[in-house]
């Protein structure tokens, strides 16, 4: 990894982060954490069309601007992790399975959906 | 200066994503479960964890921006473990053994972290029954 693909690389984290918050701010006082849900399905689509591009030979710096920067960016594991003690706490057991089966689940399929669907578009 | 939230946000993940990137640059790769991304997944819950107890207890703080959604939110990611078996040529069990795995530890770090946080400004910390399967530990 050169220097600037490094850089570019923070800096389209920082946009995935920004897209984020954007997203959290459609919903500021939920009853259920789903923005977090969105936001991260769409990055694990993203992440899966890169890894398509990637095998049909997109460069490895595009692959870790996009993916690893702003997918990387847009998805988080910190605030999935506390949403879901913050249910604990509130003692919502049931929200607490809905949410992380929720998240796992939409995040594989979207994986699968982004990583399908360049392939199918591009072959 | 105060910051506007969208910057912070902006600005704190640069900082984490950048690394985020740096630590995997430097770890070799393996095909599989990607170690370094689930350190860098359950570290940053603890984290993310401990911060949440303080600003339950607080409240707002100029900070929280740069800090949670920003640095932190930068720091982990979810996509790479979802994706694991597209990116990585993981199998589908490891692929989704490793994003159970990392999930469950993530909360439980989460967990002790709001604990830890709780504690060390004298919250009423969550019974541990609550928050952690024993079984887990």
């Amino acid at each position: 990894m050169t220097t600037l693909t490094w850089i570019l690389a923070a800096l389209a984290c920082g946009l995935g982060a920004t897209m984020r918050y954007g997203i959290a701010h459609l919903d500021p006082e939920p009853r259920f954490p789903w923005t977090t849900v969105v936001s991260n399905a769409i990055g694990s689509a993203v992440l899966g069309a890169v890894a398509a591009a990637l095998g049909s030979g997109a460069s490895t710096s595009v692959g870790l601007v996009v993916g690893a920067g702003f997918a990387g960016g847009l998805t988080t594991f910190s605030t999935l992790a506390v949403d879901a003690v913050v249910l604990l706490h509130e003692r919502r057991t049931s929200a607490f399975w809905w949410y992380l089966g929720g998240t796992l689940t939409v995040g594989v399929l979207a994986a699968f959906a982004g990583f399908a669907v360049w392939s199918t578009a591009t072959a | 200066m105060r910051l506007p939230a969208p910057v912070a946000v902006f600005l704190g993940a640069a900082v984490g994503g950048g690394a985020r990137l740096a630590i995997e640059e430097l770890v070799p790769s393996t095909s599989g479960i990607p170690w370094d991304i689930a350190a860098i997944n359950v570290v940053g819950s603890f984290a993310l964890g401990l911060l949440a107890a303080r600003l339950a207890e607080r409240g707002p703080q100029w900070w929280a921006p740069l800090a949670t959604t920003g640095v932190l939110g930068g720091f982990t990611t979810f996509s790479a473990v979802a994706a694991l078996h597209w990116t990585a040529d993981a199998s589908v069990p490891v692929a989704l053994a490793a994003l159970v795995g990392v999930t469950a530890a993530s909360v439980v770090a989460a967990a002790l972290g709001w604990r830890l946080g709780a504690r060390t400004l004298g919250l009423r910390s969550i019974p541990a029954s609550d928050v952690i399967d024993e079984d887990v530990l």
